[in-house]
């Protein structure tokens, strides 16, 4: 280890641009990298955030029994995917509506109650939100079900909306699957060549050391622990930038376009995924180094020079 | 000890083959101290190369302390090289490395103990006159020094064999005459010396053994 240290100072100090060059590449692409993951999290984070707020209304007929009303409530309440179940009789409704809206039309809804039109309702709030296609699903084929059921008018769970949120929602994470997966056989190609390019301009190195007996693991492992603290160093570095990114994202958001309540759903990424950042970066940099200068040091390093 | 027979080294010239090296025999004993001259792309480098296993023989059969230098599996080589001593003609110093550092190679690699590293290094700087550069990078350095540098490099683990492609090139006549009598040393102590050289006067002043390279072949 003390000569892997007097590695990495020499290198510093003797290729400063190359490592620099090096160095800004790696903290580029894993820039890249975390800021398309962060991205990711609170987009979704965001979509979830609104599909927690997805209201379904069962609306009674007129017509329907106090059994039949007990009925439906019953089933609601088994089918598990509800909370917060609010019912609401015909008197109810009017009067929500009379407080709601009385202000803005003065007398005019003084005579509802001989012929009140706003129907008995449930109001439900689905437990876990519409945050996936399963889930989705469910909720279409339990809305579907209850419709027949007697007593039951309609029910109404913002039907266009919610379809076309689960779509959306589906192809999102489908897509930032193959995006990330692209990015990240970019950046280890990227990583890769930056690092092979600091270990070959070293080959000389290599040769001597091999001249005078070095074996091949003596000649690596320097390069290996050089490329493990360069991709450390580049993930720390990256993290550093991306947070200060998001801080000020956190701040546009909370004060342009706090209207949407974005900023209560927004994370940056959790303390598991910072360290799995550091590590990935640190093996990203060590395996490149591993490779390049396995390939450079085949024994006959110096009679296989150009 | 050192023993070529039939080697040939052909090298892929860029328009036609090059013949470096046509059918080498030849056989040094150990403690011997013999020159090896020739003018200018005779083949001398090339010999030396094959010898030191820094490159391999097109064909034929070069054994070096026992070791059939062709056929050592790569995890012998190292450990082969460590037995020999070698100045290169282009000195090859690590850049990065101060005098001290280039010269205590050998002995870093062989993971000897830092108090005799540092007590051994003095000793062969000493030897060589170069002391005062220790702490010098080699681009700090004339070619002689560095000539001197590689010189020590090659002696400090008492090697086997001590292999010298044209070690007086660039030193003035005076320290010319400091390095061979350093050679004369070891090779009392029993070390094999081979020196590559097209200096005719140096090898006049010694009536040591000599084999002569003409256009790759021993004439
Ligand atoms: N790596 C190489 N590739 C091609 N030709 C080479 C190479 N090394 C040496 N030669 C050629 O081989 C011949 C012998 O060279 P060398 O052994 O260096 O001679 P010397 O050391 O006696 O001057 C020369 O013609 C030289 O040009
Ligand atoms: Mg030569």
């Amino acid at each position: 280890m003390i000569n892997a240290w007097s590695h990495l100072r020499r290198s510093v100090r003797f290729q400063p641009l190359v490592q620099l060059t090096t160095f800004t590449v790696l903290v580029a692409s894993f820039l890249v990298l975390i800021i398309a993951v962060t991205f990711q999290q609170n987009f979704a984070s965001v979509l979830t955030h609104w599909g927690r707020q997805v209201k379904v209304d069962v609306y009674m007929q007129d017509s329907a029994t106090d059994v039949q009303t007990a009925a439906v409530k019953s089933k609601i309440e088994s089918s598990r995917l509800f909370a917060n179940i609010h019912y609401f009789t015909k008197d109810q409704a009017a009067a929500r509506f009379k407080d709601r809206m009385g202000k803005y039309l003065p007398g005019l809804l003084d005579d509802l109650g001989a012929d009140n039109p706003l129907p008995a309702s449930f109001e439900l709030e689905a437990t876990k939100g519409v945050v996936s296609q399963r889930a989705y699903e469910h909720l279409l084929a339990f809305a579907r079900a209850l419709k027949k059921q007697a007593g039951v008018d309609d029910v109404s769970y913002g039907q266009g909306w919610v379809e076309n949120y689960a779509s959306a929602l589906h192809a999102f994470s489908v897509s930032v699957v193959v995006l990330m997966f692209v990015l990240l056989i970019g950046a280890a190609f990227v990583v890769g060549n930056a690092v092979g390019n600091s270990v070959t301009q070293r080959r000389d190195e290599i040769e001597i050391m091999e001249l005078f007996g070095a074996t091949r693991s003596m000649i690596i492992r320097p390069y290996i622990f050089e490329g493990f603290a360069m991709g450390f160093a580049a993930a720390a570095t990256a993290l550093i930038f991306a947070h200060g990114l998001y801080s000020y994202e956190y701040k546009v958001m909370s004060q342009s376009l706090s209207f949407w309540n974005f900023q209560s759903s927004m994370r940056f990424l959790s303390a598991a995924r910072i360290f799995l950042a550091l590590l990935s970066g640190a093996f990203l940099g060590g395996l490149s180094a591993y490779l390049w200068a396995r390939k450079v040091a085949t024994g006959w390093a110096a009679a296989e020079a150009k | 000890m050192i023993e070529f027979s039939h080697a040939y080294k052909v090298y892929s010239g860029t328009t036609s083959p090059i013949h470096a090296l046509k059918d080498i025999n030849l056989r040094i004993e150990k403690g011997e101290f013999v020159f090896l001259t020739g003018p200018s792309g005779a083949g001398k480098t090339t010999l030396f190369k094959l010898l030191s296993a820094y490159d391999r023989p097109t064909s034929g059969k070069i054994c070096v302390s026992g070791f059939d230098v062709n056929q050592m599996t790569s995890q012998q080589i190292p450990y082969f090289r460590r037995h020999l001593g070698v100045v290169y003609q282009d000195f090859r110093l690590l850049r990065q490395r101060t005098v001290f550092e280039n010269v205590a190679l050998p002995l870093e690699i062989r993971r000897e103990r830092s108090r005799y590293i540092k007590a051994r290094v003095e000793e062969v700087l000493e030897q060589v006159s170069l002391f005062h550069k220790r702490n010098e990078y080699p681009n700090q350095l004339s070619g002689g020094e560095q000539q001197r540098a590689s010189i020590a490099r090659a002696l400090i683990h008492h090697p086997n064999v001590l292999l010298a492609d044209e070690p007086t090139g660039n030193l003035d006549p005076e320290l010319a005459r400091e390095i061979v009598a350093i050679f004369d040393k070891i090779n009392a102590q029993g070390t094999t010396v081979f020196i590559a050289t097209h200096d005719h006067e140096l090898v006049k002043s010694r009536s040591r053994r000599t084999i002569e390279l003409k256009d790759g072949a021993i004439v």
